[in-house]
């Protein structure tokens, strides 16, 4: 037969695997060698519930974020190879440096305005899909990498 | 005396924040007033150049124009747009508005040699 009241070393125990403010961490339950924790169960539940309930407006938001990635990926390596193609006109020092500068950021253009964008359309945005795809489609008419387009049609 | 746990989130001090976003809109500024200096240079020399050459019909004034004005807007959109955001965001806006004026100064660049070698 078992006993009706607990043994009274298992509040011992359990008070030695506890920390001052744990419940304020949400970490109420012992850290036992090998067990899940309560919490880290309730973060796996809360990462795939939003995965598994996508409205049509975040499938549509993830698609045009992810083609338009695809895109600016695209125009990045057209300004790289743009870049091989350019040299500077000019003899003097500074303006060297500076047309280098220039060739630097033409090959950052496509992420930066991708990063601009999406930090533009939050999640707390109003029309936040069309904000996002007029934003990618501008920066993607912008940024043509006009210098290997010409030298591929030359 | 109890130590209380949460610390009240400090608030900015607004003249700092103001001097902050100033100074960034000046570097940024200066960056750009480099593109838009070298577009004007072109504007003023190139089309006595082109009829020096005898190519003065084929002077690419679309083109001169838009790299002047290109430049500019994208300042005042940065700073526009930016008006309402956090200082990263501000920063980001003028940052991509300043690449963005770098590859289009080199794609006008281009698309000005190129027409000149047209029929």
């Amino acid at each position: 037969m078992t006993p009706a009241t607990p043994d009274p070393l298992d509040d011992v125990d359990d008070e030695a695997l506890h920390w001052a403010g744990d419940e304020a961490r949400g970490q109420a339950a012992p850290r036992l060698r090998g067990g899940t924790p309560a919490s880290a169960v309730a973060e796996e539940q809360a990462a795939e519930t939003p995965a598994a309930r996508r409205t049509p407006r975040e499938r549509a938001l993830l698609a045009v974020t992810v083609v338009f990635g695809v895109l600016y990926l695209a125009l990045t390596l057209g300004w790289i190879a743009s870049a091989q193609l350019l040299g500077y006109p000019g003899i003097d020092l500074f303006g060297e440096i500076m047309w280098q500068f220039g060739e630097f950021l033409s090959l950052v253009a496509p992420a930066l305005w991708f990063g601009a964008v999406l930090a533009l359309s939050p999640e707390t945005r109003a029309r936040r899909v069309l904000v996002r795809t007029v934003g990618l489609a501008l920066g993607l008419l912008v940024l043509l990498p006009w210098p290997y387009l010409l030298g591929v049609l030359a | 005396m109890s130590r209380p746990d949460i610390l009240p989130a400090r608030q900015p001090d607004p003249v700092v924040a103001g001097a902050v976003i100033g100074l960034v809109a000046f570097v940024f500024g200066a960056l750009y007033a480099w593109f838009v200096y070298l577009a004007v240079g072109n504007l003023v020399n190139v089309p006595p150049a082109y009829e020096a050459a005898g190519l003065g019909d084929r002077v690419p004034w679309v083109l001169l124009v838009a790299g002047v004005v290109l430049p500019v807007a994208f300042y005042v959109a940065g700073l526009w747009v930016g008006g309402r955001t956090s200082l990263t965001n501000r920063v980001l806006l003028f940052a991509a508005g300043l690449a963005a004026t770098a590859a289009t100064s080199l794609s006008l660049y281009v698309l000005s040699a190129y027409l000149v070698t047209l029929g």
